[in-house]
């Protein structure tokens, strides 16, 4: 660097201008951060600690298991024995932890954490009791009414027969679990030949989220009451199965009737008023009722 | 590991802190650079040989051209003498070296994806390279390679000293805060602080803040924005306002996240008394593109104006070089983000925005507006829908359209979003 020219320091001090941090402030500051930074992992180790030498957890057969606290990770690293057998490039590469046992020892330590147990009930209640957002399983909608959000975004979404989506499905399918069909169609008219070989009926019935029967719950814009969102390869699916010879029940229409005709709730309430149950098996005993009575009926 | 992540914050950090502010001045470096490939090797250990690898031949290479391994201090190469053979050879093995690592590891399967579209379509079937072999991209590769390049570039032209302590240069290349998602820090901005830097409760406690900021732009700001985005995106078919409300929203995801990282980076870095140099200055207050590009990721423009342009000749041989220049500067800049097509187009798109106002002499073609409605024109998110009464009539949505770009890799889709933003989707 030439004399002339300003170091860093002297061009961010310019740059500062007149914001001034007193050094009391700096230093409560200081003591503040530290302190919440490093108290939580502290206790969490302690309390880690004072639990193992009053019950040693037990031997499991998966190794990750044994990552939750921070007593443990010393295990991500090789044991001296197998130090002591390393002869080859490859038996030195095998000590080396693996991208996955690092993932799920992060994964674990933040959900046994007492930090994230004790604070994250309170973080959801001021989300979503009082700001009315929705996370990362959840769309608040209107009403205090809650929607599954993996299963609103299957309807939203792109047509799940079409080969983009089947394609994305096979890429984003996890490493270490296989996907051996990624057309729904094709495996259920397999499965439907398969059952068929051995005598046995195979009925479909799609599962219908609440979004598909309280569109105007999740958003003021749905305006078509009678109408039943569906994903947009539903229809295709559905008459592509049913021209394949298997039974398909769909209950979308029986239940948007009993919702339009009588008024009354599909779905289970649960305790709260604002918390709903998402899948069908928490239909009212009526629902039920109406929906497997024709069925049953000679 | 990211910033805001359990183990990061609770863990890392003041495990960093501790181990740095307990250690003697003298391995403060060591420790930093352990615990930073430590970081780096979290998202795969393998990559730590690969940033280690790059790290040694700069090293060497810089020490080569400044004639380092000979005793006493490490000469500043004189800026106007020619360069010997050796050091040509030695800056040459370095930008080969990092250009061929970046070039494979970030472009390799776009480019077999691509030979195997052109092969398919010619109908050459059976020439076709139908491998297995699949390229994973090392974090962070494209902001440490440049940042390394900068080193052994400034050392070549005289604008830096040759560094001989290993552990400080590992260190540079290394250092945790910006190694993954930048600022690009360059060589002749922290050497001094490499040899001296202060430590002071006031610095500490400005990082603390800057931090801080950085930390609630990502969790407050970024990720709901991107949630907003990513439902809008998944949605088949989206409307014409549902998709301007996802391009605001990924607008303000892409701002707030890249700028929440950077803020984070600076942050940390004044906790160990580094000074970094600002990445972002308001950049949606931009009256133009070409102001755009200097109020965003300010880091990239820099080094891409002092070592890719000016060498190119920037605007200092006639009118259509300097056009063509800027044109090859965004092309590659475009690419540099990704690798996919889109990511070429954006870049040719900003290229052409940039020749555009260059034309008329760096102002935008709106220029005549009041500046509070020029300020606008670049975020139409502020106002939406109000003041905008035919998008796609206004080119300087296509930034907005280019940002859209860079969310969607493919073609197609990125289409079908522009379609659907244009209201031509019904």
């Amino acid at each position: 660097m030439s004399g002339t020219q300003l170091t860093r320091e002297e061009v961010a001090r310019i740059e500062l201008g007149k914001t001034e941090i007193r050094p009391r402030l700096a230093r409560v500051m200081v003591a503040v951060f530290l302190a919440t930074a490093a108290l939580p992992p502290c206790l969490q180790t302690a309390m880690d600690v004072a639990k193992q030498r009053t019950a040693p957890p037990a031997p499991s057969a998966d190794d990750t298991q044994t990552l939750a606290t921070l007593p443990n990770a010393r295990s991500l690293l090789p044991r001296p024995a197998r130090w002591r057998r390393v002869r080859t490039l490859a038996d030195l590469a095998g000590l080396v932890p693996s991208a996955r046992m690092l993932r799920q020892f992060e994964d674990n330590l933040e959900d046994s954490s007492l930090a994230t147990r004790t604070l994250a009930p309170w973080v959801g209640w001021v989300v979503k009791g009082i700001l009315h957002g929705g996370d990362e399983q959840t769309y608040f909608g209107r009403d205090g009414w809650l929607f599954y959000r993996p299963s609103v975004d299957s309807v939203t979404g792109p047509g799940f027969l079409t080969a983009k989506w089947q394609n994305e499905r096979l890429r984003t399918t996890g490493k270490w679990s296989s996907l051996p069909q990624p057309d729904p169609l094709k495996a259920l008219i397999q499965f439907h030949r398969q059952l068929a070989a051995r005598g046995i009926a195979l009925v479909v019935v799609p599962t219908l989220g609440k979004e598909t029967l309280y569109p105007e719950k999740l958003t003021s814009r749905w305006t078509d009451r009678a109408a039943v969102p569906q994903n947009a390869s539903f229809g295709l699916f559905k008459s592509a199965l049913q021209t394949a010879g298997v039974n398909v029940f769909d209950p979308s229409t029986i239940l948007a009737d009993m919702k339009k005709s009588s008024g009354e709730d599909v779905y289970l309430r649960t305790g709260r008023p604002r918390q709903w149950n998402t899948w069908p098996r928490n239909w009212p005993p009526d629902c039920a009722s109406v929906i497997w009575c024709p069925r049953q009926a000679p | 590991m990211v910033f805001s992540s359990h183990l990061f914050f609770f863990y890392f950090l003041p495990l960093v802190l501790l181990v740095y502010y307990a250690s003697p001045q003298r391995l403060r470096h060591l420790g930093l650079t352990v615990f930073s490939y430590a970081f780096y090797g979290w998202a795969n250990p393998w990559f730590v040989l690969l940033m280690l690898a790059t790290t040694l031949i700069d090293y060497l290479c810089g020490l080569w051209m400044a004639g380092g391994f000979r005793r006493g201090e490490v000469p500043l190469l004189p800026t106007e003498r020619a360069r010997s053979k050796g050091q040509k050879i030695a800056l040459a093995l370095t930008v080969v070296s990092h250009l061929a690592l970046l070039g494979f590891f970030k472009y390799f399967n776009f480019a077999i994806e691509n030979y195997n579209s052109l092969i398919q379509t010619l109908g050459l079937y059976s020439w076709q390279w139908d491998t297995a072999l699949r390229v994973t991209l090392p974090l962070g590769i494209s902001f440490y390679t440049f940042q390394s390049m900068s080193y052994t570039i400034d050392v070549y032209r005289g604008d830096a000293r040759a560094i001989r302590n290993f552990i400080d240069f590992a260190c540079f290349v290394s250092m945790f805060p910006q190694l993954v998602a930048g600022p690009i820090i360059r060589f002749s901005e922290v050497a001094d602080q490499l040899r001296f830097r202060t430590h002071t409760a006031e610095k500490f406690a400005r990082g603390i803040a800057i931090f801080s900021v950085g930390l609630a732009k990502k969790i407050l700001l970024a990720n709901p924005c991107g949630k907003v985005a990513d439902t809008v995106f998944a949605a088949a078919p989206a409307s014409t306002t549902d998709s301007w409300y996802g391009l605001g929203a990924y607008s303000f995801q892409i701002y707030f996240d890249f700028s929440a990282y950077s803020d984070m980076a600076i942050g940390l870095g004044l906790m160990m008394g580094f000074m970094f140099a600002k990445n972002f200055d308001s950049p949606y207050q931009s009256a133009s593109i070409t102001e755009f590009w200097r109020r965003w990721h300010i880091s990239l423009s820099t080094w891409l104006r002092d070592y890719l342009h000016i060498p190119l000749g920037g605007n200092r041989h006639g009118t259509a070089r300097t056009y063509a220049n800027l044109a090859i500067v965004m092309l590659l800049d475009g690419l540099w983000h990704g690798a996919a097509w889109t990511f070429v187009i954006w870049g040719a798109i900003h290229g052409g925005m940039l020749v555009l106002e260059r034309l008329r002499g760096k102002t935008s073609y709106y220029e005549k507006l009041p500046l509070a409605a020029r300020a606008r024109m670049h975020r139409p998110v502020v106002d939406f829908p109000g003041s905008y009464g035919n998008p796609g009539l206004q080119p300087v949505h296509l930034f907005y359209l280019l940002s859209r770009q860079r969310r969607r890799p493919r073609l197609g889709r990125a289409r079908r979003a522009h379609v659907a933003v244009l209201g031509k989707n019904s």
